[in-house]
């Protein structure tokens, strides 16, 4: 969790990126300060339509997230500002030996009308990796914003062995404070391994797909969720709205890391789609 | 203490299965072990997590309904599951119809928020205050808590055909265990407050679609 849901001092942070909307449409970077282990694109604009979203890729130069370390990062799209912040491949989640931790600090603003997209791959949990991470997004009522959050696991040793903790809090909030959802658990890799809540089949990978947006029912949003995912295979999911009808969220068991990928991708594209009305582009990884 | 806790009580658990029926139908949950493991896991994953410190909270508000509506806007913030989210506002929309007829102490006057619109109603925050307006302490409202939670996800596989009377009293038998070990630590402050049962979010998802309903969710 947050510490009493403050944001880190600016000079704590390795990732800052403002994005804002120039007076033709177009989102533009106005303001970033990125520091090891982050490293930024240049921005894209992939979709013809919203043309001028941004897209940029976060990258990490580091291989990957070793212990002992905290990684604090904030993201804003100011009114009307269109982004998409993604990865360019899945984060490792490297063994911790001799106790100790890692950590990652995420707020996300996005103020009225701008649309902001958080789509990293998936966590890659390694046997023995301890990861907290705190996503905090905090949306004007008009603002859309849409994130997964998901993460698979790699035995990298071949020995049976899982991670030993992954503890993940991503909240939406309003400016005034107001808790809108939030979805926490802290778990281990025997849970987060094969057992469904205890029934039948083996899903190491899992994922959510949030969106928060009020230009429609968040019913037919969960309807256009619903429906993508059904086309997928190797996933069990559902969709449904979020509490306070704040938009609607979808969870994905998946067989394996290539199948999360799959449905969070067409999850987010039927999001897009209802969102802005047009089909996004596909983005090259 | 086992007038509140026996399902001769009329709090409305029978109409919610919680997640097994869409499991059942999807073939994700076809026998004795699964349902074993899949009510394990709710108590522990969710209930222990989740519901328990909510109750906790709403037990210790001590007929302060201020500090009731607390909790009970957390659990609904924490509750992303539509059917989950709904299910558990109705059966303590339910549970607190029965106290404000047999003028529990606090009933009505939650009963008002929730009418007004004003409060959610979760079971969890609702069992919580009634059962503190009764004289349980909080270890025998969590104990009843538990135990109801486990009979009444254990009578809807039961309803399902998934399991016999045999079965279903072998596995509560063994939850009491579960129980016990759950109980034998103090429940986790508000503030941390959290869950992680995805098979049972994503079967309450896949309910809302599914063709022949004999539950709630």
């Amino acid at each position: 969790m947050a510490e009493g849901g403050g944001d880190l001092a600016a000079a704590g942070r390795q990732a800052e990126l403002v994005f804002t909307r120039a007076p033709g449409g177009r989102t533009y970077i106005s303001h970033q300060r990125v520091g090891y282990p982050f490293h930024i694109t240049r921005p894209f604009y992939l979709d013809p339509d919203p043309a001028g979203l941004l897209t940029l890729y976060l990258q990490s130069v580091s291989g990957g997230i070793y212990r002992g370390e905290h990684l604090a990062l904030g993201l804003e799209a100011e009114a009307g500002a269109e982004a998409q912040v993604t990865t360019q491949s899945a984060t490792i989640v490297h063994r911790m030996q001799g106790g100790g931790e890692a950590r990652q600090d995420m707020t996300i603003r996005a103020g009225a009308g701008a649309v902001l997209e958080y789509l990293p791959d998936p966590l890659i949990l390694f046997p023995g990796a301890r990861f907290q991470t705190t996503l905090r997004a905090v949306a004007e009522p008009t603002a859309t914003v849409i994130l997964s959050d998901a993460f698979t696991q790699h035995d990298s040793e071949a020995a049976g062995g899982c991670f030993q903790r992954l503890a993940s809090d991503t909240r939406i909030e309003r400016p005034d404070g107001s808790l809108l959802a939030f979805d926490r658990f802290d778990i281990g890799g025997e849970l987060g391994e094969a057992h469904l809540d205890g029934a039948a089949g083996a899903y190491p990978a899992h994922g959510t797909l949030m969106t928060v947006h009020d230009g429609c029912p968040a019913e037919e949003l969960a309807d256009a969720l619903r429906q993508a995912l059904d086309a997928c295979s190797g996933i069990y999911a559902g969709a449904s709205t979020m509490p306070e009808g704040c938009g609607a969220w979808a969870r994905i068991l998946a067989e394996d890391g290539h199948s999360l990928r799959a449905a969070l991708k067409a999850a987010w594209a039927a999001a897009r789609l209802k969102v802005s009305g047009a089909e996004p582009a596909r983005r090259p990884k | 203490m086992l007038q509140h806790g026996d399902s001769f009580f009329p709090s409305g658990a029978v109409s919610f299965s919680w997640g097994i029926e869409a499991l059942g139908a999807d073939g994700k949950i076809s026998k004795a072990d699964d349902v074993a493991r899949f009510v394990r896991q709710q108590l522990k994953g969710r209930w222990a997590t989740s519901d328990r410190p909510v109750l906790c909270a709403a037990h210790a508000a001590g007929g302060d309904l201020d500090s009731v509506l607390t909790a009970d806007r957390l659990m609904e913030a924490n509750s992303l599951a539509a059917e989950q989210r709904e299910g558990s506002k109705r059966m303590g929309a339910a549970l607190l119809n029965i106290h404000a007829r047999l003028e529990t102490r606090g009933a009505k006057d939650y009963q008002a928020r929730l009418r007004a619109g004003a409060a959610p109603g979760h079971v969890a925050a609702v069992q919580g205050f009634l059962w503190h307006a009764l004289g349980l302490d909080a270890d025998s409202a969590c104990h009843v808590a538990a135990h109801g939670l486990a009979v009444n996800l254990l009578g809807a596989a039961l309803r399902l055909g998934i399991i016999g009377h045999v079965d279903s009293q072998v596995i509560l038998g063994n939850l009491h265990a579960t129980i016990a070990d759950i109980l034998s630590v103090p429940p986790a402050p508000l503030h941390e407050l959290h869950a992680y049962a995805p098979a049972a979010d994503i079967a309450m998802m896949r309910h809302e679609t599914q063709d022949s309903r004999l539950f709630y969710n």
